[in-house]
């Protein structure tokens, strides 16, 4: 994820029941607050269970968080930011950090740069 | 409009399967031969800690790592009484150690490996340069010694 750039708009497919990197690169930016983002890839409204997990060259060097989201299907990776985040993180600066998700269905996720 | 519900706790979706394909994600991909192999030399070049992420993760083909790794002390046994001196890096039970918290493990491939190592590369290195001494700033001192009003490199 390299920062608020390079992917702000980089929306991953995730197949369900594995594990898959979602974003990866410097966190550069001044406010150090992330925002994961998941829509699944078919169906109206789903509910997606994930755990996220952050691994950083920087202290707190790892972090997991857990969750729900009841969310719409766009059938298609969303163009730019929907809005609706998951849940906010708030990793510090560091040269490096490497997101990945496990979610139970399939859906579109990524890591927005707050 | 989603609506979310963070927990501290899931056993419905901590244990899915860590793939090296799920590690590459979207990455683009590429058909590479042996024909490139200098290509790719000169690539890692271009950000010279993947020259040691390269050698490190050698070393644990070399010896024989297998996979998933448990804990540090798996690597620890792995590189036995070694040093490794890589590119300004010594790589020791103690550097392992110290630069590789138990929560970036256990690793399920070398994947995982790699990119734990680059993360652990860059924080030594962060490390280093938070503790390096820093010159003296003294803008007097500056002006004194140049000898005129152009910077000097």
């Amino acid at each position: 994820m390299a920062a608020a750039v390079g992917t702000a708009f980089n929306w991953v497919r995730v197949t369900g029941g594995v594990w898959t990197k979602i974003g990866q690169g410097p966190l550069v930016t001044g406010l150090p607050l992330q925002a994961l983002e998941v829509h699944p890839t078919s169906g109206i409204i789903r509910t997606i269970n994930w755990t996220l997990d952050g691994y950083s060259a920087a202290p707190p060097f790892y972090q997991r968080e857990t969750g729900r989201t009841r969310t719409l299907s766009f059938g298609s990776p969303p163009t730019g930011h929907t809005g609706d985040y998951a849940v906010v993180l708030a990793f510090a600066v560091s040269p490096w950090a490497e997101f990945n998700i496990l979610t139970d269905i399939p859906c579109f996720a990524h890591i927005a740069m707050l | 409009m989603a609506t979310s519900t963070p927990r501290k706790t899931s056993e419905a979706t901590t244990h899915g399967r860590r793939t090296i394909a799920g590690w590459r994600a979207n990455a683009l991909q590429l058909q590479l031969t042996s024909d490139d192999l200098d290509l790719l030399e000169n690539v890692i070049t271009v950000v010279p800690i993947l020259r040691i992420v390269v050698a490190i993760g050698r070393e644990a083909r070399k010896r024989g790592l297998t996979y998933p790794v448990s804990g540090v002390s798996r690597l620890q046994s792995c590189l036995g009484a070694d040093t490794l001196i890589l590119g300004g890096h010594r790589i020791d039970n103690d550097t392992i150690a110290s630069a590789m918290p138990e929560s970036w493990f256990p690793i399920a491939h070398e994947g995982e490996l790699l990119s734990r190592v680059h993360l652990a590369l860059l924080r030594c290195e962060m490390e280093a340069y938070q503790l390096a001494p820093r010159p003296t700033f003294q803008p007097g001192k500056a002006r004194e010694n140049g000898s005129s009003g152009r910077n000097r490199v």
